[in-house]
């Protein structure tokens, strides 16, 4: 510095352009934060989205499982209740049978099928068979047949063989 | 070179360049974009004193200063209070007894001190109140730019700064500085007088109504002091009878050889003979000063004319772009 005095410190532009440049300057500040934001918030709410169809597809997934597993769980309940109603007729049907028996005839063996039914045991005669146990079963039955034999103890052993239509 | 002045040189920059005299103002304005000039202009505004700026200039200097930011004044300091000596720093100004706090000085490629006085450079800021200054130019500064580009040999030589109301004068051996002084040739100064009165032992008798008494220099011619001979106060007479100079010219070649007696005489210079003159002339010197000179020192004048404003901003150019 040559000069006794320092120069006087100097915009390099006037004031109106300063003016100017900053405003520009905060625009475009403005509109590359907005941008930003912009940008920001679409990849998150994009991500959510992503996120939300990966949990509705497994909410999917989870419904159709349940909905299997009702099936299987309906089945099972129709089953049981087909097994209860079944049993419920067995019990029945061994109630009628053993109502059906006679005190003169004793059975060593009782196998019931849907449409069949064998009945082993003994009896002092054949007529107490004939007179008090064969008549029920045939009027239950389509067929009905029985096998005697003699044991040692000298009782008629008999093996009667039932059999009704499929229905 | 900076960055911010690397860029700043793309920029406009507007260099106004102030020379003020006692009766005129002389203001260039320049107009530079990458070191390119695209617009200059010089004009001219009358004053009626020199502490006062007319409205005209005020209202001139403002409309272009509101043209551009970037717009320097710089202005040509011609007031009497200053000068420049050997060296730098205190000590220098101690030497040549100036009183280092009243003055302000500008010390140039370590070699020597430009100096003007607190009292000048607040005129000038004052004056220019209204328009604002950024640099204020010593003509020392001015006459270096030119000196600098004339030295190629180590000869002893005394340069001159001719304006219309200054003369600065410098001698340079080779790049060393040996002496400068400035007088204003425009009106007579007392303090140049007293100032040499303090160098001699009986005070001078100056009177500006008559030149003969003002060239007369027997106040001054004792034992320690440089005196003028006989034959060379009939001289100036001579030359001022005959009309051939005015005023201003006989100041002119008075102060001049004031200056070489002092620059000879006094202990505080390496006083190395004087082997030829450079003038650089700004205000259209009269050729019987040169002839004077020629004839009376018996030195090698060449002359060259130069436009001080334009050399204003030019020094004001290369500071704005090198401090920038």
């Amino acid at each position: 510095m040559h000069s006794f005095i320092k120069p006087r410190k100097k915009r390099l532009i006037d004031e109106m352009s300063s003016l100017w440049i900053i405003f520009i300057a905060l625009m475009s500040i403005g509109l590359v934060g907005f941008g930003v934001y912009v940008n920001y918030k679409s990849s998150f709410y994009i991500k959510m989205l992503e996120e939300g169809e990966k949990k509705h597809q497994a909410l999917d997934k989870k419904v159709k499982d349940l909905k299997s597993d009702i099936q299987i769980f309906s089945m099972q309940k129709e089953l049981s209740y087909e097994v209860s109603s079944s049993n419920l007729i067995l019990k029945d049907s061994i109630k009628n049978l053993f109502d059906l028996v006679p005190n003169q005839v004793t059975l060593t063996k009782v196998v019931m099928e849907k449409y069949a039914l064998e009945l082993q045991g003994y009896t002092r005669s054949k007529e107490s068979y004939r007179l008090l146990l064969e008549p029920p079963l045939k009027s239950i039955f389509d067929e009905s047949r029985v096998e005697f034999s003699i044991n040692k103890k000298g009782f008629f052993q008999f093996i009667s063989h039932n059999k009704m239509e499929e229905k | 070179m900076g960055l911010f002045s690397s860029v700043k040189k793309h920029f406009l920059i507007q260099i106004i360049g102030i020379v003020l005299e006692e009766d005129k103002c002389g203001i260039y304005v320049k107009k530079i974009r990458n070191e390119k000039v695209i617009y200059s202009n010089i004009k001219y505004f009358n004053l009626e004193s020199k502490d006062n700026l007319t409205k005209e200039i005020i209202s001139y200097i403002n409309a272009l200063q509101s043209e551009h930011e970037q717009t320097y004044v710089a202005l040509f300091l011609n007031t009497l209070g200053q000068g420049a000596i050997c060296g730098c720093g205190k000590d220098a100004f101690e030497k040549f007894g100036v009183d280092s706090k009243s003055v302000k000085g500008v010390c140039i490629d370590k070699e020597f001190t430009i100096y003007a006085s607190v009292i000048d450079i607040n005129w000038a800021d004052k004056v220019f109140k209204k328009v604002g200054l950024d640099f204020i130019f010593s003509p020392f500064l001015i006459l270096n730019s030119y000196a600098k580009k004339d030295i190629n040999t180590n000869e002893v030589k005394l340069y001159i700064l001719n304006t219309n109301n200054g003369l600065t004068m410098m001698i340079m051996s080779g790049k060393k500085f040996l002496y400068g002084s400035f007088f204003n040739v425009a009106i007579e100064e007392d303090v140049l007088l007293e100032d040499f009165e303090s160098a001699s032992s009986e005070a001078l008798s100056v009177d500006d109504e008559e030149i003969f008494e003002e060239l007369d220099f027997d106040g001054v011619d004792d034992d320690d002091t440089p005196s003028m001979s006989i034959d060379e106060v009939a001289d100036y007479e001579e030359v001022i009878l005959q009309n051939t100079l005015s005023e201003k010219d006989a100041r002119f070649v008075r102060y001049l050889d004031i200056s070489l007696k002092e620059f000879y005489s006094s202990d505080n210079y390496d006083s190395e003979f004087v082997s030829s003159v450079k003038i650089y002339d700004c205000a259209a010197m009269n050729e019987d000063v040169i002839k004077h000179i020629e004839d009376e020192l018996l030195l090698g004048i060449s002359a060259e004319n130069i436009n001080l404003l334009e050399a204003v901003v030019e020094i004001s150019k290369k500071e704005v772009l090198s401090n920038a």
